[in-house]
């Protein structure tokens, strides 16, 4: 899990404050509030997930990984629609965030099995 | 507030939230580009994203879209199994967008006060205390 944590950290030190960051996402902000938000809803979805396995690995709790593999499951259903809605086409960000977001979630399922 | 009336106003708080998540759910999937309820602009140009190909469309769907998904879910079991958990778990939601908002607001600055401010940031900010609120009220109560 501490590497888990490490590499959220590192994905909302990245959409924060790398400005490489809009040629990864492929996203422009616009102006007025475009900056704000690209930033906000990706780091959201990364803080959201270092609280919960932060609070599991404190408190040991599996109520946190139960919320964690509900999350991912809501995130990889929003990632398969806007792929059937949007195509799909290569890039770094399939290798290094797509494929992994596939891979996570039978993961979590399959530990929080073991663990019980 | 005695306790049916707070689970009253707590569930018709958290039906009100549905219905805003699936809305803001079924414009982002099916109409970004339709006017978007009362803003004259669409849900794009409200949310002032602009992809730039490759799959710059996939993430401007995805993560407002698991973030709504996730509140929809979270609300429409807490109204249906009236179970603590599922509170805890919108609280937790909106607490991270909550902190995510105030952190690029602080790196990012420049914020504009119009419709969107007061309708998607200023919301933002009374959403996450008023169920942190409600929380502690109902924990307080059982």
């Amino acid at each position: 899990m501490i590497p888990l944590i490490i590499f959220f950290i590192g994905l909302f030190i990245f959409v924060n404050f790398f400005d490489y960051a809009k040629t990864f996402y492929d996203i422009i902000p616009g102006e007025i509030v475009g900056d704000v938000n690209f930033s906000t809803y990706p780091g959201a979805v990364y803080i959201f997930f270092i609280y919960l396995l932060f609070q599991y690995v404190k408190t040991k709790n599996l109520k946190y990984i139960d919320i964690t593999i509900m999350f991912l499951s809501c995130f990889v259903f929003a990632r398969t629609f806007s792929i059937i809605f949007n195509g799909l086409s290569y890039s770094l960000f399939i290798p290094i965030a797509l494929i992994p977001e596939y891979i996570g979630l039978p993961l979590l399922i399959y530990i929080r099995k073991r663990v019980l | 507030m005695n306790k049916t009336s707070l689970h009253k106003l707590l569930n018709t708080y958290l039906f009100f939230l549905l219905i805003i998540s699936c809305v803001l759910a079924l414009y982002s999937i099916f109409f970004p580009n339709s006017t978007f309820l009362f803003f004259q602009q669409t849900y794009i140009e409200v949310l002032g994203i602009i992809d730039t190909g490759g799959n710059g469309h996939l993430n401007l769907l995805t993560y407002p879209l698991s973030l709504y998904l996730m509140n929809a879910f979270g609300c429409f079991q807490y109204l249906r199994t009236q179970k603590i958990f599922y509170l805890d778990l919108i609280s937790i939601i909106w607490s991270t967008v909550l902190v995510s908002r105030i952190i690029s607001i602080l790196i990012k600055g420049d914020l504009t006060i119009d419709l969107y401010f007061f309708f998607g940031i200023l919301t933002e900010f009374l959403i996450a205390p008023s169920l942190i609120f409600f929380r502690n009220k109902l924990i307080k109560e059982s």
